[in-house]
C-alpha cells in the first residue's frame, strides 16, 4: 500500500510546525498540495467558529491545549487512520489562540482512492479530536469579554 | 517525590494555577494526588469528577502510581474543534 503523507511529514522540508497552528489556516495550502493520480476522492472538513455558543452571540473563540499530548494524539490519530484506510494523504490543522467568526479553526483533509474510505477517515479524525485531545475553547462575547462559556463547558459528561 | 501538575481551561480558572509543584509522599497514586487536590480546592470537586488524567503526555485511566518528576494534568472536558 502507497504510503500516506502528512503535513506532519512534509514538515522537514517546508519547515511549518505540527498540527496546532496560531496562524490562519489557510485551506488553498491543503488544495495546492500534491495531486496524487491514485486518489479519486478528496475530503475536507472545515470547522468554522459561528457567530452564537450556547444560544449567545459571540465575536471569537480562544482556543488553548495540553500542546505537547494533543501533537502527540493528533499524529497518532493520524497513523490510526492511516492502518484503518487506504489514505494517500492527511492533513490535520487546529487553530490556537484567538480566532474571530467566520475564520477557520480546524481543517481535516483526507484523500484515499474512493469516497467511502476519504469520508470514514475524515470523520474519524475529526469526531476523535473534538472528543480526545487535550484542546479547549473559551467564547468571547461581542463586548470582547467572556461570558460564560465555562458554565457550557461543565455541563457536557 | 513531587510531580508537577497542569491544569487548564476551567479548572486552571478555578484553582487559580496552571503549574503546581506538588509534594507526596513515596508511592502515591493518581487517586492519592487527586484526593489532595479536592481538600485543597473543594470548589472544583465537580470538575473533577468529570476530569481525565494524563501523566506524563498520555491519558491514564484508574488508579496509577506516580513517580517523581512526573507530569500529572488535569483533563477537563475538552472543547477543540
Amino acid at each position: 500500500m502507497k504510503q500516506a503523507t502528512s503535513n506532519k511529514q512534509q514538515a522537514t522540508s517546508n519547515n511549518t510546525v505540527g498540527y496546532l497552528s496560531r496562524e490562519p489556516i489557510d485551506v488553498s495550502q491543503w488544495h495546492r498540495g500534491t495531486v496524487d493520480v491514485y486518489s479519486g476522492a478528496s475530503v475536507e472538513f472545515v470547522g468554522i467558529v459561528r457567530a452564537d455558543e450556547d444560544g449567545r452571540p459571540i465575536s471569537a473563540l480562544d482556543y488553548e491545549a495540553y500542546e505537547p499530548m494533543a501533537e502527540r494524539m493528533m499524529a497518532r490519530l493520524i497513523e490510526q487512520a492511516t492502518q484503518r484506510w487506504p489514505l494517500h494523504r492527511v492533513e490535520v490543522r487546529h487553530r490556537l489562540g484567538r480566532v474571530a467568526v467566520g475564520d477557520i479553526a480546524v481543517l481535516i483533509g483526507v484523500q484515499a482512492p474512493h469516497r467511502a474510505e476519504a469520508f470514514e477517515a475524515c470523520r474519524f479524525l475529526i469526531e476523535t479530536i473534538k472528543q480526545d485531545v487535550p484542546i479547549w475553547k473559551t467564547a468571547i462575547g461581542t463586548d470582547g469579554t467572556t461570558p460564560k462559556v465555562r458554565d457550557a463547558a461543565d455541563r457536557q459528561p | 517525590m513531587t510531580v508537577t501538575v497542569l491544569c487548564f481551561a476551567q479548572l486552571r480558572d478555578r484553582i487559580g494555577d496552571s503549574e503546581m509543584a506538588v509534594p507526596l509522599p513515596n508511592g502515591a497514586s493518581s487517586g492519592d494526588l487527586l484526593g489532595m487536590l479536592k481538600d485543597r480546592h473543594p470548589q472544583v470537586e465537580p470538575l473533577l469528577a468529570v476530569s481525565r488524567l494524563a501523566v506524563n503526555c498520555a491519558y491514564v485511566s484508574g488508579d496509577v502510581e506516580l513517580h517523581d518528576g512526573d507530569e500529572v494534568v488535569i483533563i477537563p472536558p475538552v472543547s477543540g474543534g
